[in-house]
């Protein structure tokens, strides 16, 4: 279970598209993703696919990207052989295929390379209520420490004698209760713990709370947005008409 | 002491509960992010059973009330898209997302009867998928495969024994009066 916390740790990674305004990365993915729901034959499914795997390749994701894809992976097989053994063309049932490969990579861009604070920033820019952006952002934080107490309890009564290996289905669910509960427990008084001190910073006292960073669109963020438009733009035309 | 003083003293304790209750919706949420990690069986077609990851939620409904706990779904959802994006369609991510989760929220209309509550919050959450599996199919799949029986077969697979397990642990749970901590 080890791994599980590690994988909520976001790593900072470095590269041009990382240091993009998120709003930028999330028009960009947008504009992906409608491409990529555009596409209907062999050259545009091509050119949507190598757009997507560009744009993970500059923003150095396409090791996470690929770990992440591999359940779409599945998916595409499986439309792959339905389509094939239902009598579609090899071809036809391929551009279905990696068609849906391109659209669901082309979403999981702006989630791969947006870290929750960033992600904080866009939804209030959206103007999304205050308390579930809070919410949200406190919520991925709080995974980690959770899950280090899970951990905690899960050994404290496996040294108690708690087998949770062991047994089937049924066996194993009644076991899981005596950690389910402690868990629960240590959640509430965490949840107290927290409550106390958003009270001591006077949560809820300012109607409209000011935020130390602000998204600002430096010059480099508005020539990326303009000229991906331009791009998309251009590539849907292409689609639409010639290709 | 003054009316307004009795006033302000009011209002202070509203705002004391709302944090509290804010705080309780941040950690149940914390906690089925991580129930949701512990798969205990993967279908080969994806859906996938865990142990009892919608158990916070449904608690959390059970003692604040559905409306606490479909917002908090409603995040809930939102965390899960954020950790592992699946998404192929602009209704799509609203369905499996957001709603589906939020359908949780629906337990907390039962609280003299909780498992038909838990029945109730995945039959709203089975809908939810139900309908974003048709319109995988329908975008997908050739028209030859009939949409409504592969996505009720589909997510009705794993949602079942979602239930069962929900059931089973939540009805535990309660004999156990975990709902009266720290109350």
């Amino acid at each position: 279970m080890q791994w599980i916390a590690q994988g909520f740790i976001f790593r900072r990674v470095s590269s041009p598209f990382h240091r993009l305004d998120p709003r930028v990365k999330l028009l960009i993915s947008i504009e992906l993703f409608a491409l990529a729901l555009l596409v209907s034959s062999p050259v545009q499914v091509v050119i949507a696919v190598a757009g997507v795997f560009t744009l993970a390749g500059v923003a150095k994701i396409l090791r996470r990207m690929s770990r992440s894809l591999t359940y779409t992976l599945i998916f595409a097989v499986m439309i792959f052989v339905i389509n094939l053994v239902v009598g579609y063309p090899l071809i036809e049932s391929i551009v279905i295929a990696t068609r849906f490969i391109a659209i669901v990579g082309a979403t999981s861009v702006f989630f791969l390379t947006t870290p929750p604070d960033e992600l904080e920033l866009v939804m209030r820019w959206f103007r999304i209520p205050r308390d579930i952006v809070f919410a949200f952002v406190t919520a991925v934080r709080f995974v980690p420490v959770l899950m280090l107490d899970a951990l905690q309890i899960m050994d404290a009564q496996k040294s108690r004698g708690l087998e949770l290996q062991k047994g089937n289905i049924i066996s194993r669910l009644r076991r899981f209760i005596p950690i389910l509960i402690p868990l629960v427990v240590d959640a509430v008084i965490r949840s107290g713990e927290l409550a106390e001190a958003m009270e001591s910073r006077a949560y809820g006292a300012v109607k409209k709370p000011t935020s130390l960073y602000i998204l600002s669109m430096r010059s480099a963020d508005t020539v990326v947005a303009a000229s991906s438009v331009l791009l998309t733009g251009l590539a849907a035309y292409l689609f639409l008409t010639l290709l | 002491m003054s009316a307004q003083g009795a006033n302000r003293q009011a209002s202070k304790a509203t705002s004391q509960s709302h944090v509290k209750i804010l705080a309780e919706m941040v950690m149940m949420i914390a906690l089925a992010t991580i129930l949701y990690f512990t798969r205990i069986y993967t279908f080969p077609q994806g859906g996938s059973v865990t142990l009892g990851s919608m158990i916070p939620l449904m608690l959390l409904s059970l003692r604040r009330g559905a409306k606490i706990g479909i917002s908090a779904g409603v995040i809930y959802g939102l965390i899960i898209l954020y950790l592992e994006p699946f998404v192929y369609n602009p209704f799509q991510v609203l369905l499996d997302y957001p709603l589906a989760f939020g359908a949780l929220g629906l337990t907390g209309l039962f609280r003299r009867l909780p498992i038909i509550g838990v029945a109730i919050a995945m039959l709203g959450r089975f809908v939810c998928h139900f309908l974003s599996g048709i319109i995988f199919f329908a975008s997908f799949a050739p028209p030859e495969m009939s949409p409504i029986v592969y996505s009720a077969l589909y997510n009705g697979s794993y949602l079942g024994v979602e239930f069962v397990i929900s059931a089973i642990i939540i009805y535990a749970l309660l004999r156990r009066g975990v709902l009266n901590i720290f109350r």
